[in-house]
Formats: structure tokens, C-alpha cells, sequence
């Protein structure tokens, strides 16, 4: 396991948070948590090596196949990052912002600073995500490093990983930037920030923090790395949106597919997703607004099987049977395989005359 | 949000509603009615899962990874001792997880998180309020199904031993909070040691014996002489194995 | 890593042991139900807890095996997602929604759950759907479940079952499906 030898330099108690992270490691691995994709794996790493040259082989970065926007480090060096948040970040600085974040919450030893101050504690409302800042499976965002540590440790590894960032030369303008749209999905969705300490800077701060560091510190020059993100991370975009409606978030892709420039960052394809957002959402005037997305999916992508079958769907419930064979019929040309084969065929043959 | 400790929670829940009775361990109904239909010539100790932790003063509890690895060193000398010289099987190698192929290792892994499963439901009948399960313990029929059977093959023996624990060791702050609540008249829970046993026929998959015990406070699974004292509780009625008290020899084949 | 269990539907029901509600032993006296809004022919020499209408049944204990029969009125169809359901979905929707609503119900999404098919099924007279999943507990153990579900104009109804793939699945799988075959809503 990664980082192992080190151990022998721990203390007693370093080593107790160790083993703690190293067993949810171990459980993330047995549950199948974990997205796997060597070439997104390697580029995460890549970036991480960057931002902590003097860590390799410590620090290991792995990416968590769950929608959520969420990120966190444990005291062993691993850091996680999920493959929502990868999705709905811009470019490779955005995540460098993340992952510089992440790293100082690692090599400042948060968790164990957090460990002494609330060990004595006899509050009752201690979690053991408040002890330890390593989260537990079945509720990872309990200890998110985005919303887990008191504000003492938030800003210094806003701070901290603000300068590592810019060490590694990334744009940091795009670390505010950040956790803009953070903020603009959390209140966009009326999420509840949920935070674990009542000093918890709330993303506002944050990026309050953030601009003042900028201001500090200049903003000229800098990677964005715009190009090599998209080629990475392209593919997980798409695959947000479906679990976004797998999940039955179709707010999310709503708030995601109508920003500005939406398009230039996701592919054709999801003008299927939006149509389907908006079926889901289902008020007044979301029909004729899903027709009309999953038909601009048709123009744009015409070997894209999934948006005959929703207007073949469509047509169905409205009457026009003759229609909805026909598109039923190229959904089925195009994805013979498809796993909803079965309902599809039932459909159209309970409309054929 | 406690670290969850469900199947802990139901032994202690079980203690305190039973005013800590000594427990009765499950045979297999086959054993039951057929003492000598299983003879057990010898059988393996699978790898040993004990979690020792120490429980802060705010009670969280956190593992402690040397005392886990004192405490499972404990229970396996504990256990790796009897020779069988009346006869009867006896627990006289370990399961060595290196030597097993991924695929074993990882099938191994799988059920024994089914044995947590079965061994929970096994337990969970006989709370009080479950009256109308308890026949499942009379009949007592729980089995992992017959997927071990490769190590029937591989270690030449009949059975396996499954042995989990769990002890929560409090600090100095906790146990003093726990003395000025209950001046006050107030509870406030302290440490627990708990060892659950299961034996596994590898040909079928049977659970042949299921037994638990808990200490609220006395036990202390890093002491050999309290951990043993304990295993010696666990293992009363265990089948066909002379009782661990007359046993001094080591481990060794 | 410490392997004692951690099920909280185990602890959850053991809180409630020696309350109000009470399991009985399935015999064929009282195999057939009858309830407000369905009737079925339940197994003998299983056990079952009722609540509200819907059933838990079980043979071994729930997380041995556990089949759940559910009726819901339709605006309280999909609670978590806050969406309802009618008589007019098609079943492929309510599939649909059923996923959504059961990955929902984990704060980590659920990173395990895989569909392993989900096609169309004749129950009570009805075209509902089929839904067989499978996902993995923290500490490895295979779980599958089978969910078959339809609407009807009184409501959505759901039978689930769910055991450990690992001997227990397939051993009773025949008697949900026998369970789903007597279900009348």
C-alpha cells in the first residue's frame, strides 16, 4: 500500500490515522467506489505530481465514480476526487486548485491537528469524522474536505495550495473561479452547504479568500490548460449528465446545459440529456422544449441511437402511432443491442396494426 | 455520525436486555440430534478479525492498529493450543491467506463478510421481542453454502474457526466523565469486549456452532491472561474439543 | 479490518423488537393476504412483519434474504425524488423512476449498483417491469436484488427481493417469483 514504509517515522498516533485511511482505501477498492479509467487515472497523478514533486510515491490521487461534487485527503496521502466534480470543472487549473487544496490538508497533517483539538472534547456531537477528518463509506461527504475542516485549517490550505499552484505554474486566476460555481450550483439547486463546524468557512468565504490572494499575488500568465482537460475529461461530461438522470438530478442538468457556452464544453450528444431533463422536470411547455432538444440531438448527431427512442416515446403518449414506430424502428437499426430492447419492441408492437 | 458499529450494537443491546446472561451457544440441528453424525478430525483457524479501539472522552471511538494486532496474536495462542488428546477435533493450523490464490483470497474475503451476516440474523432471533423466531434457534440451520469447500482440499481438514472481536478500551478522561455522570444520575456507556465463533463444515457449508460472549468493562483482549479467560468462555460447548482450560501445549503440527 | 457487521436494518429492527410490531410464522392457515389495496399467497415457513400495508417477509432473517411488498398511492409514489406516479406510465418510466429512487436513498449515490437487466414483466394482469440489480456492502459481499413493480389507477405497487448472491440469492429466488405470480392488486 502506498506509503507504507513511512510508516515507521510515525508517531503512535500518526499511525493510528494512518491505519484508519489505509482501511478506507481498502473498503473504497472492495466496494467498487472506484472509477476505473487508466488514462484519466494517470492524468489526475500527472497533475498531482506537478503541484507535489517532492511527494511522489506518498501522495496517491484516485478518482471516485460517484456523481457528487466532492474531494478529500486522507492522513496517509491518499486524496480522492469524484468524477462529478472532474466533470463540472472548466479546465486543468480549476482541478490543480482542487487537488493543491487537498495536497495541504496531507502534508500540514489537518487530520491530526483536528484529531488533538477535539480528542479532549467531551461534546457529544463529536463524529468520528470530526476526529479524525477521514470520512466513512456510506458517507463520504461527512468529512469532505470542501465542507469538513474547521476555518483555521480551510484557509491555510487555501493559502498553502494557492501558492503551490503557482509554483507549478497553472493560471490562478481560475482558484476563486473555482468555487464560484460551486456556490452557483449549491444556491442554483438549494442544496445545504453541510457543514461540520460552525467556523467551516462557507464557499462565499472561500472564494472571498481567494480573490484577495489573487489580488495579492497577480494573476499574470499561468496555465489553463483548457485543450488538455477537454480531451481527458470529455467523456466523464457526458457520462454526468446520465447519472445526473439516473439519479433523477435533472436539475443539475438543467443548470449545466443552459449556462452560457454549455455547448462548447459538452458534446452534441447532450442535447439528448437536456430533452430528457426536461420530460423529467415535466411542467408546463417541458414536451414541446424536450422535442425540441432531443430533435437538435437527431440534426446534430444522427447515429446517436438514445434520442429516437425518446421521440419515438413521445410520440407514443401523443397519439401519433405511426410515428413513433418509425423512430422506435431507427432507435432499434442503430442500438440492436440496446438493454431496453425488450420494452421497445413491446411498444411498438402494441402499436403496429 | 458514529462510526457504525451495527452488529456490536446488537451484542451489547443483547447483554444488557438478557442481565448479561451467559449466552447459549447454536449447534446445528444435526449435531443436536446426531452427536457423533460429524466427526471433526481436525479443523483450521481461518485468519482472526479482532478490533481493539480506544473510546475518547466525547465517545468516539477510534481503532488503536497495534492493540488489534495484540489482541489477535492473543486469541490465536489462545486457540492454537489443544492437541486432542482425548480425541475430537481440534483448532491446530491457521489459514495462511498468502499462499492462497487471488481468486481464493478474494472468495475467502466474500464469505467471511457472509459469516458477519448469517452470524448477525443467527444472533439477532434471540432478542427479546423476536419470540416468534426463536425457533430458528432451536433449529438451528444457517450455512454459508458449500463455496469453501476449496479449503477442504487445500489445508486436508473439515472445518474452519471464525473468530471476530471487538474491545473498546476507554481513557482515563471517559471513565472519569462516567463517574461524575452517574453521580448525577446519569448513564454514560464505557468499554465492551466482545468475541463472536463460528465453526464452518467446508464440505457444506454448515455453520455447526455459533457462540458470542461480551464483557461490559472487566475484559481486556491485549492481556493474554484476560483474552484467554474469555476465549475459554467462547468456546464452552464448543464440539468435540476438549475445554481450552486443560490445554497447554502450542501450535504446531 | 474489523469485520463485525454493520446492517443497519439489523439494528434498526432490534430497536424495535418488543414494540408494537410483531412477526408471525407464515403457516397455510394464514398464507393468504388480503390487504386494503392487494391480496397475495405468501410462502410457509417464512416469517412476516406488516406495517402499514406493506409487508416484510423472511426465512432466515432480512439480510439473508428479504422480500418487500409495497404499495404506494400515487402522489407519494417516489418520495425522495418528490415525483409521483399514475396509471397512464409506461413501465419503462416507472423503472426508471424506481433507480432513481432507490440510488437516492444512499448519501454516496450509489457508486456500486450495477443493472444487471431491466425489461418488461406481466404481474397482476398489468405490464410492469423487472429490475434486477446487483451492489456491493464496505465489506464485499455481492448483494442482488430483483424489484418488479406496476401502476394501476389506485396506486404503484413494489415487490422487492434482495439477498446476498453469495448461495442465498438463487437458493430463494423461486419463491419470490412464485410470491409475484399470487400477487393481485
Amino acid at each position: 500500500m502506498q506509503g507504507q514504509a513511512d510508516t515507521q517515522q510515525l508517531t503512535a498516533e500518526e499511525q493510528r490515522v494512518w491505519y484508519t485511511a489505509r482501511e478506507l482505501d481498502e473498503q473504497m477498492e472492495k466496494a467498487d467506489y472506484l472509477y476505473e479509467d487508466a488514462a484519466l487515472q494517470a492524468y489526475v497523478r500527472a497533475v498531482m505530481q506537478k503541484l507535489y514533486p517532492e511527494y511522489a510515491g506518498t501522495i496517491n490521487v484516485r478518482v471516485v465514480d460517484s456523481p457528487s461534487l466532492n474531494a478529500f485527503a486522507l492522513p496517509n496521502g491518499s486524496i480522492y476526487i469524484n468524477t462529478g466534480l472532474l466533470a463540472r470543472l472548466d479546465n486543468e487549473a480549476q482541478m490543480a486548485t482542487v487537488l493543491a487544496h487537498e495536497g495541504v490538508h496531507f502534508t500540514h497533517k489537518h487530520s491530526l491537528q483536528q484529531r488533538r483539538n477535539m480528542k479532549s472534547t467531551t461534546a457529544f456531537s463529536t463524529t468520528f469524522g470530526m476526529l479524525t477528518g477521514i470520512p466513512m463509506l456510506g458517507d463520504l461527504m461527512g468529512a469532505s474536505s470542501i465542507y469538513g475542516f474547521s476555518r483555521d485549517l480551510e484557509r491555510e490550505a487555501d493559502a498553502e495550495g494557492f501558492q503551490r499552484l503557482q509554483a507549478a505554474g497553472y493560471d490562478v486566476s481560475q482558484a476563486p473561479v473555482t468555487f464560484e460555481f460551486l456556490l452557483a450550483e449549491v444556491e442554483a439547486l438549494d442544496i445545504d452547504e453541510p457543514y461540520f463546524f460552525s467556523t467551516h468557512p462557507g464557499l462565499q468565504e472561500r472564494i472571498d479568500n481567494f480573490r484577495a490572494l489573487v489580488k495579492q499575488h497577480g494573476t499574470a500568465g499561468g496555465y489553463r490548460g483548457e485543450e488538455a482537460y477537454q480531451s481527458h475529461i470529455g467523456a466523464l461530461r457526458e457520462r454526468l449528465l446520465a447519472d445526473y438522470l439516473e439519479l433523477g438530478q435533472y436539475q443539475s442538468v438543467l443548470l449545466i446545459l443552459t449556462e452560457k457556452d454549455a455547448f462548447t464544453r459538452y458534446p452534441p450528444t447532450a442535447w439528448y440529456y437536456l430533452g430528457e431533463a426536461y420530460r423529467l422536470r415535466d411542467e408546463e411547455g417541458d414536451a414541446d422544449l424536450a422535442v425540441k432538444a432531443y430533435q437538435t440531438a437527431v440534426a446534430r448527431v444522427p447515429a446517436f441511437a438514445p434520442p429516437y427512442r425518446a421521440l419515438g416515446l413521445h410520440a407514443m403518449k401523443t397519439g401519433q402511432s405511426a410515428q413513433a414506430v418509425s423512430w422506435f424502428n431507427r432507435y432499434l437499426e442503430l442500438a440492436p443491442e440496446a438493454p431496453d430492447r425488450a420494452y421497445i419492441e413491446m411498444y411498438r408492437s402494441q402499436m403496429s396494426p | 455520525m458514529e462510526r457504525y458499529r451495527g452488529f456490536a450494537a446488537l451484542l451489547l443491546a443483547m447483554a444488557l436486555l438478557s442481565g448479561c446472561a451467559t449466552p447459549t451457544a447454536k449447534i446445528h440441528y444435526t449435531l443436536k440430534e446426531h452427536p457423533d453424525s460429524r466427526p471433526l478430525q481436525q479443523v483450521v483457524l481461518l485468519p482472526v478479525d479482532v478490533n481493539v479501539k480506544e473510546m475518547s472522552a466525547g465517545g468516539v471511538e477510534e481503532e488503536v492498529p497495534e492493540w488489534s494486532r495484540k489482541a489477535e496474536e492473543n486469541i490465536r495462542s489462545a486457540l492454537l493450543i489443544a492437541r486432542g488428546s482425548e480425541g475430537g477435533c481440534c483448532v491446530t493450523r491457521m489459514v495462511d491467506s498468502s499462499s492462497l490464490t487471488p481468486e481464493e483470497r478474494e472468495s475467502l474475503e466474500e464469505h467471511l463478510a457472509l459469516f458477519n451476516t448469517v452470524a448477525a440474523n443467527a444472533m439477532w432471533v434471540d432478542l427479546p421481542g423476536n419470540s416468534a423466531w426463536h425457533f430458528k434457534s432451536e433449529h438451528f440451520d444457517y450455512t454459508l453454502g458449500d463455496g469453501l469447500s476449496f479449503l477442504k482440499t487445500r489445508y486436508g481438514v473439515d472445518a474452519g474457526l471464525i473468530i471476530l472481536g471487538e474491545d473498546v478500551v476507554t481513557t482515563g478522561g471517559r471513565k472519569a466523565m462516567a463517574i461524575l455522570a452517574a453521580a448525577g444520575g446519569l448513564y454514560v456507556p464505557l468499554g465492551h469486549s466482545i468475541l463472536v465463533g463460528g465453526l464452518v463444515d467446508f464440505e457444506t457449508g454448515d455453520l455447526l456452532w455459533l457462540n458470542h460472549t461480551v464483557s461490559t468493562g472487566n475484559a481486556d483482549l491485549r492481556d493474554p491472561e484476560s483474552c484467554l479467560a474469555l476465549a475459554r468462555k467462547l468456546m464452552e460447548n464448543y464440539p468435540g474439543m476438549r475445554a481450552l482450560a486443560d490445554s497447554k501445549s502450542s501450535a504446531g503440527d | 479490518m474489523n469485520r463485525l457487521l454493520r446492517s443497519a436494518v439489523i439494528l434498526i429492527l432490534a430497536l424495535i423488537a418488543g414494540c408494537a410490531t410483531t412477526w408471525t410464522r407464515i403457516d397455510d392457515a394464514n398464507r393468504s393476504y388480503q390487504g386494503e389495496h392487494y391480496s397475495v399467497v405468501l410462502p410457509t415457513g417464512w416469517m412476516r412483519l406488516e406495517s402499514s400495508g406493506n409487508l416484510l417477509l423472511s426465512k432466515d432473517g432480512i439480510d439473508l434474504q428479504r422480500i418487500i411488498i409495497e404499495y404506494h398511492p400515487h402522489d407519494k409514489a417516489f418520495e425522495k425524488l418528490k415525483k409521483t406516479s399514475s396509471a397512464s406510465m409506461l413501465p419503462s418510466e416507472l423503472a426508471e423512476l424506481t433507480l432513481a429512487e432507490l440510488e437516492a436513498s444512499q448519501k454516496d449515490g450509489f457508486p456500486s449498483l450495477k443493472v444487471i437487466s431491466n425489461s418488461p414483466v406481466e404481474i397482476a394482469g398489468h405490464t410492469g417491469f423487472l429490475l434486477h440489480l446487483t451492489f456491493k456492502t464496505d465489506d464485499g459481499l455481492r448483494i442482488e436484488m430483483l424489484m418488479q413493480g406496476f401502476a394501476d389507477a389506485d396506486g404503484y405497487y413494489l415487490l422487492t427481493y434482495r439477498a446476498p448472491t453469495l448461495y442465498y440469492f438463487e437458493r430463494d429466488r423461486g419463491v419470490f417469483e412464485s410470491v409475484c405470480a399470487s400477487f393481485h392488486g
